[in-house]
């Protein structure tokens, strides 16, 4: 199933499980993606941000530290926009299970990031909807200077 | 947007102020294209029922992001969220108000820093908590100010 996502075309690929499994350790690498005030204030306003520091072009945190801060939450949905490769999935409805995120450093408008996504693992057991797969992944990214501005262990759930 | 809090002002088991959000079928769309999240569940009814849920469903994601904003007003600027974590445990519908809150569980300092946890849960509108989670955020202190 094709998605639109930034400027391509992104497959939702089905495979076997077994398939998925074999690619456990496999690490995929985004191009570079530019934060742009325009992307932090069209994120901003898509959440109901209240938060200045992401919307006024004079402030950031900390204060005198230059351009406009992008909310740490903006990371939740780059992977999505840049995921390098067709998304692998053994089923073909996919849920958000969760995650969890550590942030490092501050991104801000400016900032060229690229993230990692390497697989960890991919479970299985009956649930209400059937079988049911858990597959979770870890993100990190780094910005232009090399440095570790996040990271994430998220786990999806396929039906 | 609140003033700064201070380390010293929390106790264990203060509440984290409420923060209610009514997404709508808009602003899926919104969060949609502003992360590139273009998953039919959120936008296409018709998908979401032949996946076997009652309609399209609030991004998980979009969820977070609230707990996110939570967070933020409560600690104010000068405060900073090192780590959120979350499970879902239910879908969202739109058109539903969600209640994201919060609790203080614990309080330390470390490396130089002054650590705060927090337990964290969206509820909807039958007070069944669809998200539960952790959150850690680091404060000033009053001799910081």
């Amino acid at each position: 199933m094709p998605g639109l996502i930034g400027d391509a075309m992104v497959e939702l690929r089905f495979v076997s499980v077994d398939e998925l499994r074999r690619s456990i350790g496999k690490i995929s690498t985004s191009p570079p993606i530019e934060i742009e005030k325009g992307a932090i204030k069209k994120f901003a306003r898509a959440v109901g941000a209240s938060v200045t520091l992401h919307t006024d072009d004079d402030r950031a945190w900390p204060a005198d530290y230059g351009p406009m801060n992008a909310p740490e939450d903006m990371l939740f949905g780059i992977e999505f926009t840049y995921t390098p490769e067709p998304v692998e999935s053994p089923a073909p409805t996919v849920l958000d299970g969760g995650g969890e995120w550590g942030f490092i450093r501050p991104v801000r408008a400016g900032d060229v990031v690229f993230f990692t996504r390497k697989l960890l693992e991919v479970s299985e057991r009956q649930t209400s909807m059937g079988k049911t797969y858990f597959v979770t992944t870890e993100i990190v990214w780094t910005n232009q200077r090399g440095e570790t501005v996040a990271k994430a262990r998220l786990t999806d759930i396929s039906y | 947007m609140s003033s700064s809090l201070f380390f010293e002002d929390l106790n264990v088991g203060a509440d984290i102020p409420a923060l209610i959000r009514c997404p709508t079928t808009q602003q899926l769309v919104m969060f949609g294209a502003a992360t590139g999240d273009y998953y039919p569940l959120h936008y296409d009814k018709d998908f979401a029922e032949r996946a076997g849920l009652p309609g399209v469903i609030v991004q998980g994601r979009l969820k977070a992001s609230f707990l996110m904003q939570m967070l933020r007003d409560w600690i104010g600027e000068q405060g900073i969220v090192k780590r959120i974590a979350v499970q879902h445990r239910g879908i969202d519908l739109p058109g539903n108000a969600i209640t994201c809150g919060g609790r203080v569980t614990g309080k330390n300092f470390s490396g130089g820093e002054y650590y705060v946890e927090c337990d964290i849960w969206v509820e909807n509108p039958k007070g069944e908590r669809t998200v539960k989670g952790t959150a850690t955020v680091i404060l000033p202190t009053r001799s910081d100010a």
